[in-house]
């Protein structure tokens, strides 16, 4: 199962580096590439533990995938620092402030691959089979100079993610970008852990080479720190980034649904107004219409036809309507109005002499929201009062 | 033209206006009179039984805009923004002064320093399409770029939104 695992997660990874990757250059999303390298180098780290990525670094020499591994690791903190830079401060200052972080990155893989190169292979990350392991000072500094440059990248993450996540103006934005930081923060208990682990490994002062030997997730400590924390942490930054995204995602499925809806709710009412005032229609050829530009058409395709009607608002069936519909319904107000209107609309049609007085627009006309959804959820409850009048709607379609 | 053509047009014109990705209404206001170099000045007016909602005037120190005030506040904006769309647009509203001018009686009374009028009325002569494809664009886009991100985002506000939002392809009818 591990196996298997770790043989397709690789190939999921290059998955969606190409999603990333795919498309116009002006169609990306700033930092494409930096996510595109993110994913690229983990897809590496683990294709080394999947059969045929450690045979390969196995190889070229014993426990070389281990040494792979790591420093694609690094490099997928790199590509975050220079993700996050992108965001913050634009791509050509993360261009020039990702430099001295790539040199360091280089000189770290460089004390890497020396300090293995100079241990002995039975010395290289040797397990411990009962007693004490005294870890050769080469491969100290190799643990050392790992966990210090990826504390020095996560830490860079964690004061990048913490600036916006104060700030972003989404919801979903700001609890992804805190669960980041706290990965952050997890995998920087986790570096310092490793860091004093070598140390005290290499000194023989203690150490936990007990992984193999965990009782539970969180004993002993080598085990909570070793294996709990840097896998909570994995999943928090993995949720934080990935949530905001599937959170709008679908934020906007939704709103769709509701243009959709709501469209075909304002039909009737529509179809009304434009059967007794055809020139309040935009009328043109050769479009094509997404359904928020639709929906705004309506409603103020709409609202042109009451104010066309205006001087048939007859004020008798106005207070006909009122005194004919409870005080208590709730609908009162889009109920009377459908009466009005529908009223207005056949006066209209038919040619009926304007009103000396008309009756006055729907009480709160003014003072609704200016966004599309408060005009839509108004003339939404007229057009249900409409339907519930039981007029024949007209037929065909004046578009 | 057609729609889409007029639409991209409308489009091109309004980025002629360098408005950010979210703008208020006084932003575009005040970016349109920037763009043509003249105060631009608003009144509502109860216009009811007119047949008009909105009256665009061309002064030559200054536009001014009427909109029907007994409307809702949605409404109004429409009718303001299809004004300023034939400020954009560079519309002259010269038909109406045609109009006046082949007429002796209302010459005589009529206030020369008026330099041209357009009536929101309906959408019958190339000016009012344009004007009302123009308005209509520009309010679309403030209700949809409170949604969607920027597509050449400059703020790190902008950056930060556009990587974590892709834009779903919507159908369209």
């Amino acid at each position: 199962m591990i196996t298997f695992i770790y043989s397709v997660l690789p190939v999921l990874m290059l998955g969606a580096t190409a999603y990333w990757a795919r498309g116009g250059r002006a169609a990306r999303t700033p930092g494409a590439w930096s996510m595109v390298l993110f994913i690229g180098c983990f897809a590496v780290a683990f294709g080394t533990y999947s059969p045929l990525g450690h045979g390969l670094a196995e190889a070229i020499a014993s426990h070389f995938a281990h040494v792979v591994s790591n420093s694609a690791t690094l490099a997928a903190g790199a590509a975050v620092m220079s993700f996050l830079l992108v965001l913050n401060a634009g791509v050509q200052n993360a261009r020039r402030r990702m430099r001295p972080r790539l040199a360091a990155l280089a000189a770290t893989v460089t004390v890497m691959v020396i300090t293995f190169l100079l241990t002995p292979p039975s010395g290289r990350w040797a397990e411990d089979v009962g007693g004490h392991h005294v870890e050769p000072l080469t491969m100290t500094v190799y643990s050392i100079t790992y966990s210090v440059y990826l504390s020095f990248a996560v830490a860079d993450c964690l004061v990048q993610t913490w600036i916006h996540a104060r700030t972003a103006p989404r919801t979903s934005l700001r609890v992804g970008l805190r669960m980041t930081a706290l990965g952050c923060l997890l995998t920087l208990t986790y570096t310092a852990y490793k860091i004093y682990d070598a140390i005290a490994t290499f000194t023989d002062t203690g150490g936990s080479r007990h992984y193999a030997r965990c009782t539970s997730a969180i004993t002993p400590i080598g085990c909570a720190m070793g294996v709990t924390v840097p896998a909570l942490a994995v999943l928090l930054i993995l949720i934080g980034l990935t949530m905001p995204v599937i959170v709008w995602k679908l934020r906007q499925v939704q709103r769709v649904r509701w243009e959709r809806q709501a469209i075909e709710d304002l039909d009737p009412l529509w179809a009304a107004i434009v059967d007794a005032v055809p020139h309040v229609v935009l009328t043109l050829d050769g479009g094509s219409q997404t359904s928020d530009y639709q929906l705004h058409r309506r409603v103020i395709e709409i609202s042109d036809g009451i104010l066309s009607t205006f001087g048939h608002r007859s004020p008798q069936v106005s207070s006909r309507a009122k005194r004919e519909i409870p005080l208590d319904t709730r609908d009162r107000a889009a109920r009377v109005e459908a009466a009005v209107l529908l009223d207005a609309l056949d006066g209209r049609r038919t040619g009926r002499p304007e009103e000396f007085e008309p009756a006055p627009l729907a009480a709160g006309t003014t003072e609704r929201d200016s966004d599309l959804r408060a005009e839509v959820e108004w003339l939404r409850s007229v057009a249900k009062a409409l339907r519930s009048t039981g007029r024949p709607e007209p037929q065909g379609s004046v578009r | 033209m057609d729609e889409k053509s007029l639409r991209a047009y409308c489009e091109e014109r309004l980025g002629l206006l360098h408005l950010p990705h979210r703008f208020t209404h006084d932003q575009l206001i005040s970016a349109a009179e920037d763009f043509i170099g003249l105060p631009i000045v608003r009144t509502p007016k109860d216009m009811r039984g007119q047949g008009v909602y909105g009256k665009r005037t061309r002064h030559p120190d200054r536009e001014e805009i009427e909109y029907e005030e007994n409307t809702s506040p949605l409404h109004q904006l429409q009718i303001i923004a299809h004004e300023i769309a034939h400020i954009i647009l560079g519309h002259k509203g010269l038909e109406e002064l045609a109009a006046v001018q082949s007429d002796e009686e209302l010459a005589a009374q009529m206030d020369w320093s008026v330099i041209g009028i357009s009536h929101r009325t309906s959408y019958d002569t190339d000016e009012e399409q344009e004007a009302e494809m123009m308005g209509t664009v520009i309010r679309n886009r403030v209700y949809r770029n409170r949604e969607l991100p920027p597509l050449q985002p400059s703020a790190a506000d902008e950056r930060w939104e556009a990587a974590f939002t892709r834009p779903i392809k919507e159908r369209r009818t």
